[in-house]
């Protein structure tokens, strides 16, 4: 039996890593590839310093966190099962991390201005902004006294928006725990910040 | 009459959580429509809800970020038990983080504080007392005007406002001084030991403006707070105040080192029973 004779092979389509999808760049990840990996740091990078920030309520140390949640996701990538929501992984172990590091170092929440250098021509809502930075800063800060699973899951749903059944996989807990921490805590953020809201 | 029976709390809050059945969630709007009471409980929830979920306004410069974490990983490579180094801010940083470096200006709407400004009399001639003032103000829902002898929370936000009607520019020092001799900034911005930033200036303006940001302090002591105003033509330079000792904190002890400035005082109680509660 002879093969057919090769007169043309069409070259593979070689989509751009930034036009594949999470699970595929972290399968190309999982083979050893920084590029892939790095393209995914690229599309999460400001979730994951946000949800740092979240935790964290201090900028500079948000980014540091985040630095580490990249080391660790690359370090146990090879159990990441393709497949899964990659988002909801990326969550799991940056809570986790989070949850660790400030444990550490017990961080506590402190006002930073979050307002940018004005132009040159002063913006007439800035007394808006200084209020909501104030308002804000309260609103970590009564946050931050809040016992951790209860804090964790009023982050996990309004902070990153998940579903019960989706914070139920990050956070471990019961959905129907999850729902009484978020409704508890809510209660005692309120009440707690009534003259602000 | 019909009398309204309100739902409970947790039914109010279930609903803003979007976790009510439609049916559930129907009978709570139809109530709403007929109850201010539980309406406010609402707003105040939903309210909540959105400064959890706010989008944060972090300027993150990705592509930099990107390559830290990718060098990152070489020395994790390089060296696998070396933790990733956490950056802690000095105390000093936080103690006054967010006072603005520059004072830029922008218009006061809430609440005019002209009745609380100091006064000018018109028929003095130009000077510093006549044309510069300066209210120190607490943020709660709105900027409020702090008075001698009210009594504020350790970690209440202050920030202040001024105008200047003189025709040539001035620089102000804003402090506090607490019940342990400590001496809290205001403005200008102070984070570093090894740095001596001088007064803020303050261009002339017509009407009132207020600080771009606002400053929380660490470690205030409760007890009488003395809120300190230097109002110099020329910059004075925050060491100047750092290097005196407690006798010569005092308001005529500062106006007779500083004899061309402006010197004020107002005394305020700090009290650590409003912390969280109060301005």
């Amino acid at each position: 039996m002879r093969f057919p004779r090769l007169i043309y092979q069409a070259p593979a389509q070689a989509l751009p890593l930034s036009g594949r999808d999470d699970d595929t760049l972290m399968t190309l990840a999982q083979a050893g590839s920084r590029e892939a990996f790095a393209v995914l740091v690229e599309r999460h990078a400001l979730h994951v310093v946000q949800t740092c920030f979240r935790f964290a309520g201090e900028r500079e140390q948000a980014c540091e966190l985040a630095q580490g949640i990249w080391v660790t996701i690359w370090q146990s990538r090879s159990r990441y099962q393709p497949g899964g929501n990659f988002s909801i992984w990326l969550i799991t172990i940056a809570r986790n991390r989070c949850r660790n590091e400030l444990r550490r170092q017990r961080v506590v929440a402190r006002h930073s201005s979050a307002t940018s250098p004005l132009g040159p021509e002063p913006s007439s809502g800035q007394i808006d902004s200084l209020l909501i930075e104030e308002r804000r800063r309260r609103v970590r800060e009564a946050l931050s006294q809040l016992p951790v699973a209860m804090r964790e899951a009023l982050l996990m749903r309004y902070g990153e928006e998940l579903r019960y059944d989706e914070m139920s996989k990050v956070l471990g807990a019961p959905e129907s725990t999850l729902r009484s921490r978020v409704h508890h805590g809510l209660k005692l953020l309120k009440r707690q910040l009534e003259k602000y809201l | 009459m019909t009398r309204i029976y309100c739902p409970i709390e947790a039914e109010l809050i279930r609903f803003v959580d979007a976790d009510l059945s439609p049916e559930g969630a129907e009978h709570i709007i139809e109530h709403l429509s007929r109850c201010p009471t539980c309406s406010q409980q609402v707003r105040e929830l939903r309210s909540l809800v959105e400064e959890l979920g706010a989008p944060i306004g972090i300027n993150l410069d990705v592509g930099a970020h990107v390559h830290d974490v990718l060098r990152s990983l070489d020395r994790t490579v390089a060296q696998p038990n070396r933790r990733p180094v956490i950056a802690r801010l000095a105390a000093i940083t936080v103690m006054a983080a967010s006072v603005a470096l520059a004072v830029r200006l922008v218009g006061l709407r809430y609440g005019s504080p002209a009745g609380t400004w100091q006064p000018r009399g018109s028929l003095q001639s130009e000077s510093l007392s006549r044309d510069v003032g300066v209210q120190v103000f607490t943020l709660r829902k709105s900027p409020q005007p702090l008075r001698p002898g009210d009594t504020i929370a350790p970690d209440a936000a202050l920030t202040a406002g001024f105008r200047n009607l003189g025709h040539e520019k001035a620089y102000m020092l804003l402090f506090a001084v607490d019940s342990h001799n400590a001496v809290h900034w205001i403005t200008p911005k102070y984070t570093r030991v090894d740095e001596d930033p001088k007064g803020t200036e303050l261009a002339r303006t017509e009407a009132e403006h207020l600080l771009p940001t606002s400053v929380v302090f660490d470690g205030m002591a409760s007890g009488p707070l003395r809120i300190v105003t230097i109002i110099s033509p020329s910059p004075v330079r925050v060491s100047q105040v750092e290097s005196l000792s407690q006798a010569e904190l005092s308001q005529g002890s500062l106006a007779r080192r500083f004899a061309n400035a402006e010197v004020r005082e107002i005394v305020v109680q700090v009290s650590n029973a409003y912390r969280g509660k109060a301005p």
